[in-house]
């Protein structure tokens, strides 16, 4: 409104404010706005508003005097810091009191992005380091191969990871993936970054035992998801209850950057990558989905069972998970994702020769997960679905039994986890879309690759402790 | 002493359009309510509108239900051009909680 020449004040809450510079700025606003804030207590139902006829010359005076402070960018190139004391530690010490203070940190050690540092992690890069990617939402800081470097510097990453996170980085900036408001919103959302292909091996990154947590033999989807954390909070905003009104904020420290188990897939299983995005076999890729709950499901029987009624029980014990009527999968209820099922693959070994196919598994699923309606109305969460402004979405409230999405193709199963049949893991879809990218490499990749091996040690596939 | 200078992670934003001119007077003009519908937006913009049609009787202030309400709808491009069509000088948003 305000970029088209209308003058505006909004009614903010003052926790709010953040989200609200963030989105202006993101627009290419000045962030400051005229903005009438309060407490929360005014936004609640049965509120006292009286308070707002003491304040109302603010909304005038928003709507006749105010001025932004600034009309016009400075500067476009990263700014510079510098730090000083009678030691390295100590000066390392006190760049990460800096980052603390500033609000540029995640409260875990940081490396400063020194020069040598980035250039050193530039070696990934495959174009030049001022190269403009986007703007990173909701805040709106500029993203550019080099913002990339630096965050990946400061998370303890390595050259080799920068394709990875480059990657990831493009489709999060893509306005489909839905991040600008995902950033924001209280939600919890974080962003997963499912990968397939050799460069999986080639970096260390993990598909199997321990994925989705750290793992000194294949440290490397911890950096690249604490890189991509630390580009969301300090080029995109979202800094808790600031610009994002997150209320629990889980996976925020690393997000989840995982590898499929591409190499024990079983015959005719087709990989994540091909199966959502239609990239060939072996080629390197990402596909970016969002998530806002973890949580594990014990797959296997307890008994005697035989492999049948293992398998089949393992399946009505998923989608009964799934059967709950909870809205997140609202965001992505055409196009996105309900969720990202993770099964290991001797779990998927064992389906597939008893007839069972990837596709058939989602069928299954979608059809064993619908919720019946009494249900939906008795939680309230028929509600959601009447003020949805996603007209499929809206449509979905006339079926009954309600199916969690409307494709069970957008269903997502992903093979990682190790080789024990035991458990599940079920990532809860909030992702309005599911977003692929390749992955490009630098010529001299393979360098970096033997520069790890010759700093990390013997592969994680060679060398078990 | 050690020197260590390193780049500030919070990088740039550009600032590449200005916020609209303020009025030089709520007398007589034109104001629109904008409401997400959400936050207790359909009382606290109602009475907003009482305030300002106390203060400036010449000033027409457009009932809430002239514009479609909720989060999605108040942020389409269609809105601004209703906005604008009608002719409304300025714009009171809320609830942004």
């Amino acid at each position: 409104m305000e970029g088209s020449g209308i003058p505006t004040v909004t009614l903010t809450r003052t926790d709010f404010v953040g989200v609200v510079r963030n989105a202006l700025s993101g627009i290419g606003l000045a962030p400051e706005a005229a903005l009438i804030e309060f407490p929360m207590d005014l936004f609640l139902p049965g509120s006292d508003i009286e308070p707002i006829r003491n304040r109302r010359h603010e909304f005038y005076d928003g709507l006749t005097r105010w001025k932004p402070e600034r009309d016009r960018s400075e500067s476009t190139s990263n700014p510079r810091i510098t730090i000083e004391g009678p030691t390295f530690e100590d000066a390392l010490i006190r760049a990460n009191h800096l980052f603390i203070a500033n609000l540029w940190g995640d409260g875990l050690p940081l490396f400063p992005a020194t020069a040598e540092r980035v250039d050193w992690i530039l070696q990934g890069a495959t174009c030049s380091r001022d190269q403009k990617i986007g703007q990173f939402p909701p805040r709106g800081g500029v993203v550019t191969v080099e913002s990339c470097a630096i965050a990946l510097a400061m998370a303890g990453g390595r050259p080799e990871y920068l394709p990875v996170l480059f990657a990831a980085v493009a489709a999060f900036l893509d306005p489909l993936s839905g991040a600008a408001h995902l950033q924001a919103a209280s939600g919890s959302a974080f962003p997963v970054v499912m990968v397939n292909g050799p460069i999986t091996k080639q970096i260390r990154l993990s598909s199997t035992f321990g994925c989705l947590g750290p793992d000194p033999q294949r440290p490397a989807g911890a950096s690249i998801g604490r890189a991509l954390h630390l580009m969301q909070q300090n080029l995109g905003g979202a800094l808790p209850g600031i610009g994002s009104m997150a209320n629990y904020g889980a996976m925020r420290y690393t997000n989840v950057v995982v590898a499929e188990d591409d190499d024990g897939l079983p015959e005719g299983w087709p990989a994540h990558g091909t199966d959502r995005h239609g990239y060939g076999p072996g080629i390197n890729s990402i596909s970016l989905a969002f998530a806002n709950g973890v949580a594990n499901i014990r797959r296997r029987g307890a008994k005697k069972e035989t492999p049948e009624e293992d398998a089949l029980q393992g399946m009505h014990r998923m989608a009964d998970f799934m059967r709950t009527p909870n809205v997140a999968n609202l965001v992505g209820y055409e196009r996105g994702t309900p969720g990202i099922l993770m099964i290991p693959q001797v779990v998927a070994h064992g389906m597939t020769k008893m007839g069972w196919t990837k596709p058939s598994m989602k069928k299954f699923l979608w059809e064993h997960s619908k919720i019946p309606m009494e249900l939906m109305k008795r939680s309230g969460a028929f509600s959601w679905l009447e003020v949805d402004s996603d007209p499929v979405t809206l449509a979905s409230r006339d079926l009954d039994p309600w199916p969690i999405t409307a494709h069970a193709d957008n269903l997502i199963i992903f093979c990682a986890g190790g080789e024990h049949p035991t458990n599940s893991f079920w990532l809860q879809g909030y992702s309005p879309n599911v977003l692929g990218r390749k992955i490009d490499l630098p010529n001299d990749f393979n360098r970096l690759i033997a520069e790890s091996n010759n700093d990390l040690g013997c592969g994680s596939d060679t060398c078990r402790i | 002493m050690v020197h260590l200078t390193f780049f500030d992670p919070s990088g740039v934003t550009e600032v590449t359009r200005s916020h609209a001119p303020r009025l030089d007077t709520l007398d007589g003009k034109r104001i629109g309510l904008l409401s997400n519908d959400q936050w207790q937006a359909y009382r606290t913009l109602p009475f907003i509108r009482e305030c300002l049609q106390a203060d400036f009787p010449e000033c027409d202030v457009l009932p809430l239900d002239t514009f479609p309400q909720g989060v999605s709808q108040i942020a389409s491009r269609e809105i601004v051009d209703k906005v604008k069509e009608i002719g409304v000088d300025a714009v009171i948003i809320g609830n942004a909680a």
